[in-house]
């Protein structure tokens, strides 16, 4: 690593300030660390200062809390803290199984929950210091002509990675609320924003898969009253099943028959909402041929590379046995 | 620098106590390097903001209770300040990305990776390592339930384990075995003891549970009870490897290496990296550079931080050129097709008159992925020039060998040389030599007159250390009507680095018949091959065994009685009967594929055997007047178990229990052993150890004038001979040795998701020859472990190479994926034991190499289509599933 200075927050606000006198650039926001540290080690991210805002989690009792609109979740919550939580497992299956899944027990203990969205893909050309990619701003996706056999096979604009968020999907399809601080004449100014809307494939790949300025951060979460109950799932496809990064993985939502959500996950370079798919088995019964159906509209649009064919089978897969799995529910 | 501790006197350099390695100088180096960068900026700023650095700063770390002042630099991990300002070693730097667990300590009761927590982060938490959970001499239920059940081999990530484990049981003291197998995902074994570790944590609960397998192997073994005698040492973070060896006046180095298949330096930051506070040299030499990971230069500083900061500041741009990636292309301008054309006379005519004639001609091709040895503790070599001697510690698995090249390249007579290895993280076959690590190590202590430590970085060692080839193998046999090969053709190409190395045994064990075979190495831009156990074989099997499951298939015969009648074995002949019995053969699908729904279950069978050649050691017993006895071997542990073995057969000659031995092993000082390769330690070193103990038997005898027949005569014995000590030295003694073979047979059961094509190994009955076991534990272990590393090898490992630039894509233990506890099969080792010889046959090696192909067969079994390339991954069965057209 690269010296820096390693400053504290002890407040949102007093974070969010730093950040508002801050360069894009110069500083680097971190949490539990585990991207952030990640990233230091290789090299890949060379900030003056570190801004450390761990310290600002909450005690384990307050990490999620009930309210009238739903279920709030602190920003600096851990993965373990939001699925060993009764309400998320009762209501929000596919939440407590978005933050049971991913990565280790470790590494779950440390990881928060806004680092989690806002983590680096995993793309090993973009991960590895060896590689000036398109989205280090070289000139061309080293996947196309390499081995993309776990990039993207939809959505993908010139760089083609993917979304590695498996919180982000079920947080997706439960219908999310992020609220987003930042600091405007002397104080934390917030705005809130469905997650739907936080992830965009970026134009140009250098820029973030979600929008979040270089002066904002992430204060909360919540799920809507309107998305609980025990019908939604999430379901990831691994090739190891201790340790692995999902090569697709599913969060479907049937609490709101009419209005259902799904979402993949690891197959296009921001969780991918499939609005035809949600069309077509809205107020529906899941009858095999619907769900075959469903399958086919779900990859219709699937654009596979010379390696990664058999993730457009598997998105369908997984859409299958997530839509499955929340309508025999939890 | 307020702690950092003062340099030691230089005459401290050799102490080997504890303290002496433990207290490293070379943080305090660090500490003066940073110290002159930057003043200490600790200041609350005005906005609720704390600051700490650039550069060190004090805080204040409780570890395992007590509360100390250090001074981290913002950058140090806790892992880091641990090892380096705690004197701990339990806490161990594997993959450093939080992928492996080695590194686990709890944080505040919750396990994380200190590999990826900052020390800064610490501050005000309470930091528990493994050395904190034994209360003094008294183990943790855990740790002494991995030592009952010998759940650790090599020990390096037995830490890690002990205290996933523990943090599970602080929060659910009565967990379920899955419950383990999660606790533990995140830590991975590379000798393969997740089994016996499981079992070990369910003990730990106060369930009753058997310690391996009782009831097929108690009766057999020569000790069945006794755990290794070293496992205090390794459960408790206390034992000690090369990694862990501090010295006063330490410096680091690191060498540098070529991340492309082929490239030339286009441009270097050399003055920025010379220019780090702490930067002893930097060397980056320019020429063209033609496999990924070939060395091209070091930096030399004197602390870690200014190591990894000058490597960066470094910035080498390369111009990439056109490595060799691609086999198949390779093979095609080189050397023509593949096959080659057979010839037209001897064995070729033969060959190509069967096939006119035969009734079935199979013709296959498989292909199997290049494997990396990805020892959990990388190489690392710590030398000590001290002018007119010196000393180092490599991570070897070949003592012997290692002490004549730290000689040399410390340019001293050997007598004026001691080297060490006691524990060793794991070899595999990598580790024969002192290699560039210890070269570059005593060049520079040379050079500079202080201790020098390289460790390896994890990428490097992935791309540069040795690794298993790949191969394509092509088989084109003649068969008659019962699917016995008549004639064939055999071509085996080995896919591997500069220098070769790649052959696979194909064919072997069965009976083809006259075979035509050829062999092409290939050169391609990767790192060079080194022997990975049992080198050539698993490769080999792969393409064997599932060959004849495709003979058989094609002939319409069971394959177990295809088997039979081309195996000329008899020990397998038997071993077939039990293993088809004890996996359930009867039951599997008939014909493949036949089963229905989502998932398909198979069973298939693999097979080898194992040469077991002389041996030669020296073992030597230093007799004490209480009757105790030291038991002294040069060789090294690798994770077998030879301290144990050692005092197991020592005790069962001389008929004396194990508790008066310590056994001694690793240093150069001792009787010379031999290298840990082709399986030859156990059995050279038991016949050594037992003409040893019959010499001190003799020599007691003479001195006491008693006979000496169990361990009561034997204590009194030496309470009545007139020496305070005696020593004798034994060698090879045929009395003792054993010739037969190692046969091995496993049965494997595999389930199948036909929709995501994910396979699960869900058993595997191992049936393994080994003579007369001497540890049951320990041999079950090897066994266990062989067959963990065949799964990994059959369903994950592979080093990914890019297409474009050569570059190793997966130089981590994240994407290079290695089998995990969640994904461990049941494991039934069955140790094949005949007669009352006392000879000990080779265990180390034969179990890894039927496992491939036996989970090969199965998962053909199950779903009626093959996947002839390894590993076979969810897209090889679905492609496999889809070329079939779909599953029924």
């Amino acid at each position: 690593m690269i010296p820096f200075e390693f400053v504290t927050a002890r407040s949102f606000e007093a974070a969010a300030q730093l950040l508002a006198e801050s360069r894009r650039g110069d500083v680097l926001l971190k949490a539990g660390g585990i991207d952030v540290v990640d990233r230091l080690k290789e090299g890949l991210d060379r900030p003056k200062v570190i801004l450390n805002i761990r310290g600002l989690r909450p005690a384990r009792a307050d990490a999620v809390r009930k309210g009238d609109n739903g279920l709030t979740i602190h920003a600096l919550a851990t993965l373990t803290e939001i699925n060993e939580n009764e309400a998320v497992r009762t209501d929000y299956p596919a939440v407590a199984a978005g933050t049971r899944k991913p990565a280790t027990p470790q590494v779950r203990n440390v990881a928060s929950l806004a680092g989690n969205l806002c983590q680096k893909p995993r793309c090993w050309y973009y991960r590895s210091l060896d590689f000036r990619c398109l989205k280090k701003g070289g000139d061309r996706c080293y996947a196309v002509n390499g081995d993309n056999r776990y990039h993207a096979v939809l959505g993908a604009g010139a760089c083609h990675i993917v979304a590695p968020s498996s919180a982000a999907p079920s947080l997706m399809a439960c219908g999310a609320m992020l609220r987003i601080g930042r600091y405007v004449d002397g104080k934390l100014s917030e705005r809130t924003l469905p997650i739907a809307d936080f992830y965009r494939v970026p134009s140009n790949p250098q820029d973030d898969e979600f929008q979040l300025g270089h002066d904002e951060l992430i204060l909360d979460v919540t799920l809507p009253q309107s998305a609980a109950g025990r019908h939604s799932a999430y379901v990831e496809l691994k090739e190891k099943q201790s340790f692995d990064w999902a090569m697709a993985s599913c969060a479907v939502n049937l609490n709101e028959r009419a209005a259902p959500r799904i979402v993949l996950g690891a197959v296009a370079p921001i969780p991918w909402r499939l609005p035809k798919v949600e069309q077509l088995v809205a107020g529906q019964k899941l009858t095999d041929t619907l769900i075959a159906e469903a399958r086919r509209a779900a990859i219709a649009d699937a654009r596979p590379m010379t390696n990664n064919g058999y993730k457009v089978t598997l998105a369908g897969a997984v859409l299958e046995h997530a839509l499955r799995a929340a309508d025999e529910g939890a | 620098m307020s702690s950092a501790r003062p340099p030691r006197d230089r005459d401290t350099a050799c102490d080997v106590s504890r303290r002496g390695f433990l207290k490293g100088a070379g943080i305090a180096a660090a500490g003066t390097v940073l110290a002159a960068r930057s003043a200490l900026a600790q200041s609350d700023g005005p906005a609720g903001l704390t600051r700490h650095g650039p550069g060190p700063t004090p805080i204040e770390l409780t570890v395992n209770g007590a509360s100390q002042r250090v001074t981290v630099d913002p950058r140090s991990t806790l892992l880091d300040v641990l090892r380096d300002q705690f004197d701990l070693t339990g806490p161990k730097e594997v993959c450093a990305r939080g992928a492996c667990g080695g590194c686990n300590v709890m944080l505040d009761g919750v396990v994380v990776n200190s590999c990826m927590t900052l020390a800064l982060d610490a501050a005000g938490s309470k930091v528990t390592t493994v050395e904190g959970l034994a209360a003094g001499e008294k183990l943790d239920p855990v740790q002494a339930a991995l030592c009952r059940h010998d759940g650790l081999q090599c020990g390096y990530c037995t830490p890690g384990f002990v205290v996933a484990i523990r943090s599970l049981l602080d929060r659910n003291p009565k967990p379920t075995a899955d419950d383990v197998r999660d606790a533990c995902s995140g830590n991975i074994c590379r000798c393969g003891t997740y089994p016996k570790v499981i079992e070990a944590a369910l003990a730990a609960t106060g369930v009753q549970i058997a310690a391996g397998n009782v009831a097929d192997n108690a009766a057999v073994c020569m000790e069945s009870e006794g755990g290794r005698v070293d496992a205090p040492q390794k459960v408790t973070g206390r034992a000690r490897y090369t990694t862990d060896v501090n010295l006063p006046r330490m410096a680091f180095a690191q060498i540098l290496y070529c991340p492309f298949g082929r490239a030339t330096i286009k441009s270097a930051d050399r003055d920025a990296a010379a220019a780090v506070p702490g930067v002893l040299e930097v060397v980056l030499n320019e020429k063209e550079y033609k496999y990924c990971g070939q060395p091209c230069g070091h930096i030399a500083a004197e602390s870690r931080h200014a190591l990894d900061e000058a490597r960066l500041r470094l910035n080498v741009q390369w111009e990439i050129g056109t490595p060799v990636v691609d086999p198949v292309a390779e093979h095609q301008s080189k050397h023509g097709p593949i096959p080659p054309e057979l010839k037209k006379s001897g064995a070729g005519e033969k060959v190509t008159a069967a096939l006119g004639e035969a009734r079935h001609v199979v013709e296959r091709v498989y292909q199997t992925q290049i494997q990396t040895h990805a020892c959990l503790e990388p190489h690392a070599a710590v030398a000590d020039h001290r002018g007119e001697e010196g000393e180092m510690w490599v991570s070897t698995q070949a003592n012997i060998v290692i002490h004549g090249e730290a000689a040399n390249a410390m340019k001293l007579d050997r007598s004026k040389v001691r080297t060490h290895c006691e524990f060793v993280g794991g070899g595999f076959g990598s580790k024969f030599g002192i290699d560039a690590e210890g070269r570059l190590a005593a060049e520079l202590s040379r050079k500079f007159t202080r201790p020098i430590k390289i460790v390896n970085n994890r990428k490097r060692e992935h791309l540069d250390t040795g690794c298993r080839p790949g191969s394509i193998q092509y088989m084109k046999f003649a068969a008659g009507e019962d699917g016995v090969p008549a004639a064939g053709q055999v071509h085996v190409v080995g896919v591997s680095g500069l220098g070769g190395g790649g052959d696979a045994s194909n064919p072997d064990h069965y009976e083809f018949g006259d075979v035509a075979r050829t062999f092409t190495d290939l050169d391609l831009s990767v790192g060079h091959s080194r022997p990975m156990r049992a080198p050539g074989k698993p490769q080999g099997m792969f393409a064997v065994d599932s060959f004849v499951d495709e003979l058989a298939e094609t002939a319409g015969v069971d394959p177990l009685v295809l088997r039979r009648s081309i195996d000329p074995n008899r020990t397998r002949k038997r071993m077939y009967e039990i293993g088809a019995e004890r996996i359930g053969w009867a039951s599997r699908p008939k014909p493949d594929g036949a089963g229905s729904g989502r998932f398909r279950r198979g069973i298939g069978v693999g097979v080898s055997n194992w040469g077991n050649g002389q041996g030669n050691a020296s073992v030597g017993i230093h007799v004490h007047r209480d009757g105790t006895l030291k038991v002294l071997c040069g060789t090294q542990d690798i994770g077998t178990g030879v301290k144990t073995l050692l005092a197991d057969v020592v005790a069962d000659q001389l008929k004396i229990d194990r508790g008066l031995i310590t056994a001694l092993t690793g240093s150069s000082e001792y009787p010379p052993g031999p290298p840990s390769g082709g399986s030859v330690t156990s059995r050279s070193v038991a016949p050594a150890a037992r003409d040893a103990a019959e010499k001190a038997r003799a020599k007691l005898a003479e001195l006491s004038g008693m006979e000496v027949s169990d361990r009561d005569s034997w204590v009194a014995a030496c309470r009545k001979m007139g020496e305070e000590s005696f020593s004798v030295v034994g060698s090879f003694n045929k009395a003792y040795w054993g010739k037969g073979g190692s046969e091995a047979v496993q049965f494997a059961e595999v389930e199948v998701d036909t929709h995501t094509g994910i396979v699960r190994v869900t058993k595997v009955v191992a049936l393994q020859a080994c003579g007369r076991p001497v540890n049951r534990l320990t041999a079950e272990n090897q066994v266990i472990g062989g067959v963990i590393q065949g799964v990994s090898y059959a369903l994950f490992e592979e080093k990914i190479l890019d297409p474009v630039t050569g570059a190793m894509l997966n130089p981590n233990l994240e994407q290079y994926k290695i089998l995990g506890p969640r994904d461990c099969p049941e494991i039934i080792p069955i140790l094949w034991a005949e007669g009352d010889d006392l000879g000990v046959r080779s265990i180390g090696e034969p179990p890894v190499v039927p496992t491939a192909g036996a989970v090969a067969n199965a998962i053909a079994n199950a779903i009626g289509a093959r996947v002839r390339s390894l590993p076979i991954s969810p897209a090889k069965v679905l492609a496999a599933l889809a070329e079939r057209g779909g599953v029924a």
